[in-house]
């Protein structure tokens, strides 16, 4: 695909008649640095999931503890708290422990947890989107979802004759198209395929990260 | 949420799986029996005394009102939205103060993108990424759309926004939501 030679020089600013502030000819570039892109779009870190999870127990932990505190006594003099003890008969129950089996398997457990939470503490937060790559200088790059890029992707699909449905799936890594083809109609598989991915490739030309392409046929006759 | 309330989990999740990282390695080699000088047996008799003494219930209390009042604030914290209304314009040597409400404008150019034929739907919002303050168009428009008008479209809005601001007082992301309104090609019989 050819680009448009671009015009970078500085040019003076134009005359205050009420026309656009700063739009010039290489006005993209001025409005790029008025109003630069954002960064890409990125989604909640496991980090932060598992703090909410930590808020919730510690929350749980200390109405537990408040609990053991009240019941059997009476609040304010007036209202009785139902209920028995936990804490207490469990400590009371409470011997010894000892070398064996119970606890190598406790213990690593414990440290496959513990290298889970790490893990989890050092993931980077997920990347949502691809984006569509500008043409020109100062163009801005569009976010776009796997979701969105499987639907583009699809009705590309829908746009070459033999293909009578499409459906598609996608990833930040991998497309993968269903097809189908009316099994009266005579082709060879693969120039189908081979069409399929040129027509999807067109559309998803500036997609970036390039996405491997598969696409599968149904109810075709090899010709 | 916050970048602070991330790093804050980060660091708690990371002191948190070391610790248990290390007491559970800890048990593993104990419970092999390949602690040097370490009893085969612990007995857990302070454990079963705790409950017997008179500060217990004091250190139920106070533990309790701790870990509810920590626990409350992190799910606050977690869940509190930084929105963004006026935000300051960069100082221009004239006295006073200006600020321009964001949220309006992103509306302005939100209802200007979707008056773009190749667009059907249009949500705009205004929020703080990574200490940055974007704001954000999402176009809904159908697969079939042409990419290169949309983003003529899109560029032209960017432009106009660009237009009413001075530099530095955000950034602009554009997403596309894509939907299919045909899954099947019309077949004539």
């Amino acid at each position: 695909m050819t680009t448009a030679p671009v015009d970078l020089t500085t040019e003076p600013d134009p005359p205050d008649d009420g026309s656009t502030h700063g739009v010039t000819d290489s006005g993209n570039t001025a409005a790029e640095q008025i109003l630069p892109a954002a960064r890409a779009a990125v989604g909640i870190p496991t980090a932060a999931w598992l703090g909410v999870l930590l808020s919730v127990a510690l929350i749980a932990l200390g109405l537990t503890l408040l609990r053991e505190v009240l019941v059997g006594r009476t609040v304010a003099d007036t209202v009785p708290v139902p209920g028995e003890p936990w804490l207490g008969p469990v400590l009371s129950d409470a011997t010894s422990v000892v070398t064996g089996t119970t606890a190598v398997v406790v213990g690593s457990a414990a440290a496959v947890l513990g290298v889970m939470l790490l893990v989890a503490a050092l993931t980077r937060r997920p990347r949502l989107t691809m984006g569509l790559l500008p043409h020109r200088v100062g163009d801005l790059v569009v976010e776009v979802d796997a979701r969105s890029v499987a639907a583009l992707a699809a009705d590309a699909a829908l746009r070459h004759p033999d293909v009578v449905t499409s459906r598609a799936s996608a990833t930040r890594r991998r497309l993968v198209m269903d097809v189908s083809t009316d099994p009266r109609d005579q082709h060879d598989e693969a120039t189908l395929v081979a069409e399929v991915i040129a027509l999807v490739d067109g559309v998803l030309v500036d997609l970036q990260p390039q996405l491997r392409s598969q696409v599968r046929v149904h109810g075709t006759r090899d010709g | 949420m916050s970048r602070g309330r991330i790093a804050v989990d980060r660091m708690v999740l990371l002191l948190l799986g070391l610790l248990i990282l290390l007491a559970g390695a800890a048990t593993t080699v104990w419970g092999l029996g390949r602690w040097p000088d370490a009893p085969a047996e612990i007995d857990l008799g302070p454990v079963r005394a705790a409950p017997e003494h008179p500060w217990w219930p004091w250190v139920l209390g106070v533990g309790g009102v701790v870990l509810l009042v920590l626990g409350l604030q992190s799910l606050v914290s977690h869940a509190r939205r930084r929105r963004v209304r006026h935000v300051a314009l960069p100082p221009t040597g004239i006295k006073g103060r200006a600020r321009v409400d964001l949220p309006a404008l992103a509306e302005a150019a939100g209802e200007a993108l979707s008056r773009a034929p190749q667009v059907d739907t249009v949500r705009d919002r205004v929020t703080v990424d990574r200490g940055v303050t974007v704001v954000e168009l999402t176009a809904g428009t159908d697969a079939s759309v042409d990419l290169h008008e949309l983003r003529v479209a899109i560029n032209r809005t960017r432009d106009e926004l660009a237009a009413a601001l001075p530099p530095g007082v955000c950034h602009v992301r554009v997403r596309l939501d894509v939907r299919r309104h045909r899954v099947e090609r019309p077949r004539v019989s």
